[in-house]
């Protein structure tokens, strides 16, 4: 009875699907109506078979064939509302009030009346005021100017300055060798 | 500066060697590059395995946990380890360029400009109202471009000017002690009052023409 039980479910499923259709006609306007419907009915994907060639194949090698869930067209992803990797465009002020006179007074020893430098209109930390070294210069140039407030702020801080100046003067004069003495050969006049 | 139209009130001589020096890209360049160099400061550090608050010690033992051979977390492979050839404190790019190359370069962007018809000298920068719309109107009518420096001899500046170029990012006032290449070649014209002119040709052919040995 097998055939009869099939026959039943495929009958039910049958009359379900026409009778949801016919109330998505009824209830839903001309709008949704498109959606509905197409929900109603089984949708894939166009697929279209290629034409037999002319020539003789090897052989067929799957005798079923798989059917592409993607067959050209436009890809499954929605409409992209925004773009989330670029920050928004901003206009930058070119002529603001610290870009629009940028560089004034830097040759205000020549043109100026008075003996100032453009060195002395620097804004800087003491210690880089018009000073250009390598790291342990400005180290020791820093402890020598505010060693002293650093020492009683921020202790840490201090001693870790003196170890980096110990370790980078050892690097420094680490491939610089030693003085020559007892080579033999020379001959020392007085 | 009375009227919206330009006329011309006379004629001046101006000094060949200021006006008229032959131009050099270079210069102009190794000015630009000078001016943004000396005042730029660095301020970029990492901490390097010395500078870490841990303790140096063997995180786990030599053999027989199946892991990697390990002498202390500070290392630079390590998450939250030091960093090796990092940046090192605030650091400064000063250099000094030379007074003869400042100055050369003075007086090429001078002659540069008024190569291009785009230097104008007037007799005062006094306006008749402190309206910006007649600024704009007298700059748009003597076709001086979208921007504009006026270089005057003194730092103290008309009342109407002052407040009229206050509206505007792109009309800037300057005293002759205050000009410099980078302003010269950022504006497109360059307007300067007479007694300005004199001032600083005399300032830029003492330094000429100094006999100091270091000048």
């Amino acid at each position: 009875m097998s055939w009869l039980t099939k026959g039943i479910t495929y009958a039910r499923q049958l009359f379900a699907r026409s009778s949801s259709c016919s109330q998505c006609i009824t209830q839903v306007d001309n709008k949704t109506l498109l959606v509905e419907s197409m929900r109603c009915r089984s949708v894939g994907p166009e697929y279209k078979f290629p034409a037999p060639s002319p020539y003789k194949t090897p052989g067929p090698n799957r005798h079923g064939y798989k059917q592409n869930w993607f067959d050209g067209g436009s890809l499954p992803r929605g409409i992209p509302t925004k773009v989330h990797a670029l920050k928004p465009y901003r206009v930058r002020k070119t002529w603001g009030a610290t870009k629009a006179l940028y560089g004034r007074n830097d040759n205000i020893d020549i043109l100026g009346d008075t003996d100032l430098t453009p060195r002395d209109l620097l804004r800087a930390p003491a210690w880089l005021k018009g000073f250009n070294g390598n790291e342990m210069q400005r180290l020791i140039r820093l402890m020598g100017m505010e060693g002293h407030k650093i020492r009683q702020l921020y202790p840490t801080y201090y001693n870790q300055n003196w170890r980096r100046i110990k370790y980078l003067y050892k690097k420094y004069n680490q491939h610089r060798g030693k003085p020559i003495t007892n080579v033999i050969g020379t001959q020392k006049v007085y | 500066m009375d009227t919206i139209s330009s006329e011309k009130l006379g004629i001046i001589d101006l000094h060949p060697d200021v006006f008229g020096t032959p131009p050099r890209m270079d210069i102009l360049h190794e000015n630009v590059v000078w001016q943004h160099k000396y005042r730029y400061i660095n301020y970029e550090k990492e901490l390097s395995k010395g500078d870490l608050d841990k303790r140096r010690r063997k995180p786990f033992p030599q053999k027989g946990m199946g892991k990697k051979r390990a002498g202390s977390t500070k290392a630079c492979n390590w998450k939250y380890g030091g960093s090796a050839h990092g940046p090192r404190g605030p650091y400064s790019t000063y250099y000094m360029l030379s007074k003869e190359k400042r100055e050369l370069g003075l007086r090429i962007a001078l002659s540069v400009k008024y190569a291009q018809d785009d230097l104008h000298i007037v007799d005062s920068l006094e306006i008749p109202s402190e309206d910006p719309e007649y600024l704009q109107e007298l700059i748009d009518t003597r076709y001086w471009g979208f921007s504009v420096l006026f270089v005057d001899d003194t730092d103290i500046m008309p009342v109407n000017m002052s407040l009229a170029a206050s509206e505007f990012g792109q009309y800037n006032l300057l005293p002759v002690y205050g000009l410099n290449v980078y302003s010269i070649l950022k504006h497109q014209t360059l307007v300067m009052t007479l007694a300005a002119v004199e001032k600083l040709e005399q300032k830029l052919l003492e330094q000429m023409h100094k006999a100091d040995v270091r000048k």
